[in-house]
């Protein structure tokens, strides 16, 4: 009788557990939805000068979709973003290609190593990061209305062995950012890769990669 | 008047001095790039939007015509981005302290217009990015309460995105550079890029700074764990150096080492060279006809060259020589080897090459010069098979035995015999001689009067035979005992009638003409024409030696 009663009571206990859980993460759910996935980063390796970097090069950003020039959209917009939010010196866009050219590197090529090296003492810097364009529209499918939509892939490799240490996934789309009704909608590609590239620094910034003190 | 005038200056002078810049910032603004026209695409409007906006705060813009007439000095294809160079040339010949430049990002109007803008401030004093603006806006991000006064055009659009990309623009621009000079390296040369132990590898860099004699570092050049000095060359500009390869097989990187006076180091790679001492190995596989051992061909033979160990082939050279060494063909070529060549057995003269022996030597050489070669010998053979014939009787039957003379074996044989009056008696072919074949000969009408020619100058009569049939023949002359004739002359015939004789050891003297074709496996071809297989007789050449006819043995018992 005893453990009926108390079968019961577990029973009724669990219930009331499994509605509590669920409905506290609903509304996590909802709102995670709406502001759509965090960066995810892969950690290879720890950064070299324990994060305190300040020289760095960035290539062009392969581009593996249709969108016209969204490699090279990509890659200024995060090269600003790099720039205003970590103080980082960059390396002149020119710089890094007239050495890819040297190299008789195509756009899109992967570099070897022992050319990142070299790339990379060239430019005298202590990290490069390169990257691809997975994913990249303006409008939905049939062309309706705007809405935009970024996923890219971003590597940090080390100027010194060529290896990588961080790769970092984001995908975001213009709707994540909505606030209530259409306020807040990011309806540009170019406002979108600067949210998506601001994320990605952002959760890097956070793992250790120091902004640059110069 | 004038102390009027001296009071004026004396007051207002440096309350105009006062109100002006005390120094305006030189900035130049190249064209902004225009990613949505193509990689070659330039956006004027909001270049020159942006020019009016600075100028408007103060800075000292450089005119278009000046900057134009820069990028085409400097052959500047491209904008977007600049590279040290340009900036370092803008500051020496524009006098510009700051640089702006930068991509219209996106621009789509089909749906909604809309425009992405980032720009980049550079500091021409270090060639550091400064400041960096990026932002895109939508007509549907311009959003009215009730709607009011809301554009759905792109009018205004490109303005309000500008002043809200330059919304960042720092107040006070730090023009002091705060970071070292980088090391510019405009050109370098490292070569060969292949060695063999022993040769000698150059290496010179030029580099874009300038330093004082008191900053002059030294620059040396590190290979296999050993350093190399550099030396300054005035007249090319460049730091130049040479060593010689004393290193085991393997790749050797190459680092630039840069001291400065004040203990300064700089290390820059510079690029690596393989050292190669160990030629290719290579053979020759040749598609033909092994004859004792050595390949055979008669029109063309095809040379496949086989690497043992894979690896680059800078150039290579095919030679075929003759027996005495002499070059009859030869072709070279550089990069990889061919799959495989054709020698078509022509000499140096353009006509077939002489039968006998040849030497077909391929030389390959590898990216360091390191040189293989491969010898095989070849055969020419064009002599076409000799016919060997012999033809002999059996009885009523002939016996012919065909066979060739020559080392190349035969691949097929045909025989084709006639009799006189141009009909086929026999038609025989085959793959292997020698061959022996029985010709059938056709019966002829034959007369059988042996028991009636006993009785000399007895008349008989031949019925069956003769048309008429009552026909009469005299033989009465041509049977007497001592005339041992086998044949019998039917004078009073119509025509002259032949009599075979009845006994095994009777020949027959037909005519039979025979065509003989023999290939042999290299693909040469004989082909005979015999007008009478009765010459190929070997009693007949006894005769034709001799000269002498003897008579058929069975008459004297007759």
């Amino acid at each position: 009788m005893y453990a009926l009663i108390w079968m019961k009571k577990d029973k009724l206990s669990s219930q009331l557990r499994t509605w509590g859980v669920i409905s506290v993460l609903l509304p996590a759910l909802l709102w995670a939805c709406a502001k759509g996935d965090a960066p995810v980063i892969m950690e290879m390796s720890g950064l070299p000068f324990g994060g305190e970097i300040c020289r760095v090069a960035v290539l062009p950003f392969t581009n593996q979709i249709d969108y016209r020039m969204g490699g090279s959209v990509f890659t200024r917009v995060f090269t600003s973003e790099l720039i205003g939010k970590g103080n980082y010196v960059v390396s002149q866009e020119g710089d890094v290609r007239k050495i890819l050219q040297q190299m008789r590197m195509l756009p899109g090529e992967t570099l070897s190593s022992e050319q990142l090296r070299a790339l990379a003492d060239r430019l005298g810097v202590q990290i490069v990061i390169t990257g691809a364009v997975l994913e990249m529209r303006d409008k939905t499918r049939f062309g309706r209305k705007l809405d935009p939509s970024v996923a890219v892939v971003v590597r940090i490799m080390e100027a010194s062995s060529g290896r990588t240490l961080w790769t970092t996934y984001n995908r975001s789309e213009g709707t994540h950012y909505r606030v209530v009704m259409h306020f807040g909608v990011v309806n540009t590609i170019n406002e979108l890769a600067k949210r998506s590239s601001a994320e990605i620094i952002d959760a890097w910034q956070e793992k250790g990669f120091k902004k640059c003190i110069d | 008047m004038l102390r009027c005038i001296f009071c004026f200056m004396l007051f207002i002078a440096p309350l105009v001095a006062a109100l002006a810049p005390v120094q305006a910032e030189t900035l130049a603004i190249f064209p902004i790039e225009d990613l949505s026209k193509g990689g070659n695409g330039v956006n004027y409007e909001v270049s020159n939007y942006l020019a009016w906006e600075m100028n408007q705060r103060g800075y000292d813009v450089i005119a278009d015509e000046e900057l134009i007439a820069f990028m085409a000095r400097h052959r500047m294809r491209w904008l977007g981005f600049l590279d040290t160079s340009n900036i370092v040339s803008a500051q020496e010949e524009l006098g510009a302290d700051l640089i702006l430049f930068g991509t219209v990002s996106t621009r789509q109007e089909s749906l909604s217009p809309s425009l992405g803008l980032t720009l980049y401030l550079v500091r021409t004093s270090d060639t550091r990015t400064i400041w960096t603006g990026n932002a895109g806006l939508s007509a549907q991000d311009i959003i009215n309460i009730l709607g009011i006064n809301e554009k759905s055009e792109k009018e205004g659009l490109m303005a309000k995105l500008t002043q809200n990309v330059l919304q960042s623009w720092p107040e006070d621009l730090n023009l002091i550079a705060s970071q070292q000079q980088p090391l510019e390296i405009a050109g370098y040369s490292l070569t060969p890029e292949h060695v063999q132990r022993g040769d000698e590898v150059f290496c010179n860099v030029t580099l874009r700074n300038k330093w004082s004699d008191e900053d002059m570092p030294r620059i040396f050049f590190k290979a296999a764990g050993r350093v190399y000095r550099a030396v300054y060359s005035a007249a090319s500009q460049k730091y130049n150096s040479e060593w010689i390869v004393a290193d085991k097989d393997g790749r050797y990187p190459v680092t630039m080492v840069v001291n400065w006076p004040s203990g300064r180091k700089k290390v820059a790679y510079i690029g690596s060279y393989r050292v190669d001492s160990t030629p290719p190995r290579l053979v020759l596989d040749l598609k033909g006809v092994q004859l004792q051992g050595t390949v055979a061909f008669r029109d063309k033979i095809i040379i496949v060259p086989r690497m043992l160990r894979r690896e680059p082939v800078a150039r290579w050279k095919l030679r075929v020589d003759d027996d005495m060494g002499e070059e009859q063909m030869s072709t070279y070529g550089y990069g990889n080897l061919p799959m495989r060549f054709v020698w078509n057995g022509l000499g140096r003269d353009g006509w077939p090459a002489e039968e006998g022996i040849y030497k077909i030597s391929l030389q390959v050489w590898d990216r360091a010069d390191n040189v293989a070669e491969a010898v095989e010998p070849v055969a020419v053979a064009r002599t076409p098979p000799t016919m060997v014939l012999e033809a002999k009787n059996r009885g009523r039957d002939m016996i012919v035995d065909l066979s060739h003379e020559g080392n190349v074996p035969v691949a097929f044989w045909r025989i084709e015999m006639r009799g006189d009056d141009g009909s086929v008696i026999k038609v025989a072919e085959g793959e292997e001689l020698p061959v022996r074949i029985d010709l059938n000969r056709p019966t002829r009408r034959t007369i059988k009067v042996a028991e009636e020619l006993r009785s000399p100058g007895k008349t008989i009569k031949v019925a069956d035979q003769l048309r008429p049939p009552s026909k009469t023949i005299k033989v009465a002359e041509r049977l007497q005992p001592p005339r041992k004739s086998t044949t019998i002359k039917v004078a009073a015939a119509d025509s002259p009638l032949q009599i075979d004789g009845l006994r095994p050891e009777d020949k027959d003297k037909r005519k039979v003409s025979a065509t003989v074709i023999i290939r042999d496996i290299l693909g040469n071809i004989r082909k005979e024409k015999v007008d009478n297989l009765y010459d190929y007789f070997p009693e007949q050449k006894n005769n034709q030696e001799v000269e002498t006819i003897t008579a058929p043995v069975w008459l004297e018992s007759f």
